[in-house]
This record gives C-alpha cells, sequence and structure tokens, in this order.
C-alpha cells in the first residue's frame, strides 16, 4: 500500500467493548474522515423500526397516533437487517415478508383498582429475528401505555428497515462521542475563563490517551487533527462493534456509488451537456 | 399531498445519474461536480482527498439548497492533470483508506472481543461492565432503556 508513508497508515484501537457501547482511537486520518465516520453511524445505518400501526382497539386515554409515536421508537432486534429489503426495493405492494416484519399487541386490563402496564415485551413478533430487545428476564420491557380497567389496546404492527435519515428511530446509536485534541493544542477551540483555565475546565476522560503539550511549546499552526476519539452508545437494537462495521460498509457503497457516476458520465473534458438529465 | 418521500432525502431513484459534471466555461482545467442524493458526509470527505494533491489548486464543496439534497463539489487544476482525473483518484484513494481501516478494525475487534463478556451472561449476573487491559472505564449506574425525545423529523445533520 504506497498511498500511505510508512509512518502514517491510519490505525484504529478499540478502548473499551462491551455489550451496549465501544470506545476506540481513530489515528492518522483527516478530520473529514472521521466526521463522516461519525456522521454515518448516526444518520446511515440500517436498522428495523416499527413504521404502520394498524388500531384494531383502543380504549386507553391516549390517542392513537400517541401510542403509534412510543411503538415506531421501541427498538427491535437489527442484528439481522441486512436479510430484509428496504419496503421502496420491493417488488410488493404494501408489506410483504420480504421487507417487513409484523408484530401483534393485544392488551386488556381486567383487575380491579390498579393499572396496568402495556410494554415491549407485550409486542409479539412474526419474525424471531426481529424483535424488541430486552436485557434478560429481569428487564420490565418498555412502557408504552397504562391500562385501567375495561381499557383495552389492540393493535397490528408493520416493521420496516430505513434509515435514521428518514426517521430519528431507525438511528441505532443513542450517543456518538466524538472528541480530538483534548489539551486543544491546536487551538480549534477557546476557552471562557474567570481566573484559571485549568481549575475551570477540567480535562476530559480521552486526555490520558492523548499527549500533554510541554510547558514552553511553541504553537505549531500547520499542526492538523490526526488522532480521533469515538465512543459509541447503541439503543440496544445492535451491537456497537457492528454499527462500526456497517458504518464502513455504508461507507465504501456510497464512494463506490460516486465512483460509478463518475464513470458512467462520459462528458467530454471540454464543453457538450451530459446525454441526460437527472429529474 | 405534494409532499415529498421521506427517503427522498438520500434515495436516487435506479436508472437515475449520480453525477453531473459541467466544465467551466472561462477557466481551464475547472469543473463542477454535481452529486445527487448526498450531504456534507461525502461533499467534505472528496474535498478534502482532492486538496491533499499538488495538482489541484481548487477544490471546495457546497449545499446550494437545504431542500435539494445535491452536493456540489467544484474542483480547479494545474495543466498537468484534468478535474474529472483528479476526482477520479480521490475516490479511489477513498476506497484504499476506508478498506484499510475496516481490515483494520476487525483486526482489532478479535483482540477486543477475546475480552468481553456476552451481554446476555453479564445482564445475568448483573455486574459492572468489563474492564479492558487495564483502561479505567467510567462507573455507569444501570440505565432504562427508553427512547426518549425523537420528534417526528429524521436525523438532519448540518454539522
Ligand atoms: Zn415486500
Amino acid at each position: 500500500m504506497d498511498l500511505f508513508g510508512p509512518a502514517n497508515k491510519p490505525e484504529i484501537r478499540i478502548q473499551e467493548l462491551t455489550g451496549e457501547r465501544i470506545r476506540f482511537i481513530l489515528t492518522n486520518t483527516d478530520l473529514s474522515m472521521a466526521n463522516a465516520l461519525r456522521r454515518i453511524m448516526i444518520s446511515e445505518v440500517a436498522t428495523i423500526a416499527i413504521d404502520m400501526v394498524q388500531f384494531d382497539l383502543n380504549t386507553s386515554v391516549l390517542a392513537d397516533e400517541f401510542i403509534a409515536h412510543r411503538l415506531g421508537l421501541i427498538p427491535l432486534d437489527s442484528t439481522e437487517a441486512d436479510k430484509i429489503k428496504y419496503p421502496r426495493d420491493c417488488n410488493c405492494s404494501g408489506a410483504c415478508k420480504e421487507c417487513s416484519v409484523e408484530l401483534n399487541l393485544h392488551v386488556k386490563c381486567t383487575e380491579e383498582d390498579t393499572t396496568k402496564d402495556v410494554t415491549s415485551k407485550d409486542l409479539v413478533s412474526h419474525d424471531p429475528r426481529f424483535t424488541p430487545i430486552t436485557e434478560g428476564p429481569k428487564d420490565a420491557g418498555i412502557l408504552i401505555a397504562k391500562l385501567r380497567k375495561g381499557q383495552e389496546i389492540k393493535v397490528k404492527c408493520i416493521a420496516k428497515k430505513g434509515v435514521a435519515k428518514e426517521h430519528a428511530k431507525w438511528s441505532p446509536c443513542a450517543a456518538v462521542a466524538f472528541e480530538y485534541d483534548p489539551f486543544n493544542k491546536l487551538r480549534h477551540t477557546h476557552y471562557w475563563i474567570e481566573e484559571d483555565e485549568k481549575k475551570e475546565w477540567p480535562q476530559s476522560k480521552n486526555a490520558q490517551d492523548d499527549f500533554p503539550p510541554l510547558d514552553d511549546e511553541i504553537f505549531d499552526f500547520t499542526a492538523k487533527p490526526n488522532r480521533f476519539y469515538f465512543e459509541i452508545e447503541t439503543i440496544g437494537s445492535m451491537k456497537p462493534e457492528d454499527i462500526v462495521m456497517n458504518a464502513f460498509k455504508k461507507l465504501l457503497e456510497k464512494i463506490s456509488s460516486i465512483q460509478m457516476g463518475l464513470h458512467s458520465n462520459d462528458v467530454p473534458i471540454n464543453g457538450r451537456e451530459p446525454t441526460r438529465d437527472v429529474f | 399531498m405534494n409532499a415529498p418521500d421521506r427517503f427522498d432525502v438520500f434515495y436516487l431513484p435506479p436508472g437515475s445519474q449520480k453525477m453531473k459534471i459541467t466544465p467551466d466555461t472561462k477557466v481551464q482545467n475547472a469543473a463542477t461536480f454535481e452529486i445527487f442524493r448526498e450531504d456534507h458526509t461525502m461533499g467534505n470527505v472528496i474535498r478534502h482527498k482532492l486538496l491533499q494533491e499538488p495538482q489541484v489548486i481548487f477544490a471546495g464543496y457546497k449545499i446550494p439548497h437545504p431542500l435539494e439534497h445535491n452536493v456540489i463539489i467544484r474542483v480547479q487544476t494545474t495543466n498537468e492533470t484534468k478535474p474529472e482525473a483528479m476526482v477520479a483518484k480521490a475516490l479511489n484513494d477513498l476506497i484504499t483508506e476506508v478498506g484499510y481501516l475496516r481490515a483494520k478494525f476487525m483486526e482489532d475487534l478479535g483482540r477486543a472481543r477475546a475480552l468481553v463478556i456476552p451481554r446476555e451472561q453479564k445482564s445475568m449476573i448483573e455486574q459492572e461492565p468489563q474492564i479492558m487491559q487495564g483502561i479505567q472505564q467510567p462507573t455507569r449506574e444501570p440505565t432504562n432503556t427508553s427512547v426518549g425525545g425523537a420528534g417526528g423529523v429524521g436525523v438532519d445533520m448540518d454539522f
């Protein structure tokens, strides 16, 4: 690989990996690459989420659209989201097994003097691959609504594959923390201070993995950021490492589609309009 | 009624052009590349790669209108080459770099995964998150799984 010199090959070092978060350091790339990765993880990694809700019965105190919205935000296991088609790519007219998952919810409160919780555990999925996530048997599930005696909710939900650019419910990330230059050596930020910068601005946790400035260090105005700290926390629908892997894959797909667009453009170097307009 | 589809933000119908190249009529070796259905993610990353080339005199990108989901990249090169060639090179280099990074990530994942307790097992014993390789991890109180405050719109980023 001669694109990078021997000393500045891009590196990734995973600092921490648990079931719901990953922390890694990306080095020897530029800010645009790190930022592209961050943006794709937030808004372009595909997951499954409830997208349509058909109300057969709703005698609860909550309005239909309120419940539908809450259902949409429930994380569904999306580890196998790539096995399902985007609804717009499917040949069917509405929703079929290739492009959607049906989930049913039917709860009625029959007890006197108590309220019954309707939770994500009451959702019954038709496809075992795409179910509401749980954190084990102790998990009480995500509260959707509360019912009083005699109240009932019966709905049919259609979950579909999508990306968060369309609706935030499809984002696999709860948070993506992104930082570079924790010591502000590049002076990309200016700290507003009362008296003492060190006292008023505590160091970030990434500072321990960075190189502190020397006391007499001269400001290098040509320096560029090349060490990026990421921390991704998932919503539970996908493993954190899968989010990063899918983001890389998506980024490659995006670049290739532009590459194909460039090569299919048989425009000669000087003049002449493109053969076909887009829209 | 006449609202555009929600996926119109990022989805290009099959068969339509991804890119339109318009050579500059007044400046030699300059052209604008309009990329349809892309945003700052690709615009910035391509611009950055172009600026690393010594033959590139100018490279910049913009999103002219917030309701039209297209990016414009303008490139001017020296006489040695053509803008199209430089964009092609930038895209090639990007593929190499991302591919390399992905391989690096997978490589390190093997090491990291060996140190993780599977999620099911962890929730059963209700223990603290794993600490890896002596790197200090912040203590974290158990969180309620709930999706809060998501509005009716997609993630729309301009930063
Ligand atoms: Zn279908």
